[in-house]
């Protein structure tokens, strides 16, 4: 029960924002997967298997990524598209949010820390994001490479 | 295949290029696009876009540049011209469509939208994604969706009043604060804090982040960190805003 209302309510806060960044309707239901199934294994890491939040931001990341990759090849969207919306729902509001809160009730040593933490999260989204990429296009070229060699021979 | 004259087709690259860093595009994309329709189109166009200047060169003697301007979103128009450049490139579009439909686009900036109550309600579900994590009771889900939709007509409304670019969600982060204080100081939820952190998700600037990381792998650092900056700005703003409510009340 717990897992249906996450796969339903992260699928339904990406074709939210794609509904405010006006993103084309064709593209709903492909936004509406990757949300649901980057967000589902994003809570499943964090609640369930209490892994460092890094590495469950991480992951979900590069779910998005990975979908990214093959949806935008597939229906001839821009990658961008499908990545803003899905990607709202990791964004570290919480801790961004402390980060103000401390600040304004004087503690400072907690604000820094979690500033510190949002700073550590965003990175690692972004990192999550660019790794499906990153080794598609290596890939591509080996392949560029191979297949040069073996014509030159 | 007939040839635009060099007029013609400097015109239309501005206004190609015009219209993409104004729906949001990263700047790398828009110069490839471009560079792409100047090859269908047969001519050899370099272009160098930065957040505020779209500088275009065509066959080496004509240049041109057009003034652009930061902000606004519309993945639509970036699917429509993408999808029109493919088409153009397959040559299932022949160039004087092209210019035709660019012309319209660039004529009322603007295509197919969503009515606002649908983006209001969008805005609703955004802000309930965040309630999932921290385990709440189910009528936190409720309050977080009619104060998310609230905070985002703020925000929408103002925007559409005022040029002033931080203000609208200044107020918007403000009210936001000032919501939740109100429902817990009417003892229908017991902390405000997860409605809040909810309630400004639809404002976060998603968009701006994005672009600024794909743009700084792609080492564009100049207009990278241009909206770096303003994403900052932009969450400073909201963060301000929800803080002056705290400290008021």
């Amino acid at each position: 029960m717990d897992i249906f209302l996450n796969v339903v309510l992260g699928g339904l806060s990406a074709i939210g924002f794609s509904l405010i960044t006006n993103a084309p309707r064709r593209a709903a239901g492909i936004i509406g997967i990757t949300g649901a199934l980057s967000w589902t294994v994003f809570y499943i890491l964090k609640n369930y298997s209490h892994m460092n939040i890094l590495i469950a931001n991480y992951v979900g990341a590069f779910i998005i990524g990975i979908l990214a990759y093959y949806f935008a090849r597939m229906y001839h969207l821009p990658e961008n598209i499908i990545v803003i919306p899905c990607l709202v729902n990791l964004v570290p509001g919480g801790n961004a949010y402390r980060t103000i809160l401390y600040m304004v009730q004087s503690n400072y040593s907690g604000s820094i820390n979690q500033g510190l933490q949002t700073f550590l999260i965003a990175s690692f989204i972004a990192i999550g994001l660019f790794t499906t990429p990153y080794f598609a296009t290596s890939i591509r070229r080996l392949k560029m490479i191979r297949a040069n060699r073996n014509r030159i021979e | 295949m007939e040839q635009l004259a060099t007029h013609d087709l400097s015109d239309l690259c501005l206004k190609t290029a015009y219209l993409l860093v104004n729906g949001g595009a990263e700047t790398y994309r828009v110069e490839d696009t471009v560079e792409r329709i100047g090859a269908s189109l047969g001519s050899d166009v370099k272009c160098y876009v930065t957040v505020t200047a779209i500088f275009i060169e065509i066959n080496h003697k004509s240049y041109k540049f057009i003034k652009a301007r930061l902000g606004g979103t519309n993945l639509q128009m970036i699917d429509e011209i993408n999808t029109m450049s493919r088409q153009l490139a397959v040559k299932t579009m022949t160039p004087d469509e092209f210019r035709i439909h660019i012309d319209h686009l660039y004529k009322y900036k603007r295509t197919a939208d969503f009515p606002f109550t649908i983006k209001a309600i969008g805005a609703g579900f955004v802000s309930m994604a965040p309630m999932l994590l921290f385990k709440m009771p189910l009528y936190y889900f409720i309050y977080c969706f009619f104060v998310g939709i609230i905070g985002y007509t703020i925000s929408y409304t103002l925007s559409k009043l005022s040029m002033l670019p931080y203000a609208d969600l200044f107020i918007a982060g403000f009210i936001i604060a000032l919501l939740g204080i109100i429902l817990k100081s009417l003892g229908l939820v017991t902390q405000y804090h997860t409605i809040i952190i909810g309630a400004i998700m639809p404002l976060v600037p998603g968009v701006a982040i994005t672009n600024a990381i794909r743009e700084l792998v792609m080492r564009h650092a100049l207009s990278s960190m241009v909206k770096f900056l303003d994403s900052l700005l932009v969450a400073s703003s909201i963060g301000f805003g929800i803080a002056s409510a705290l400290i008021i009340f």
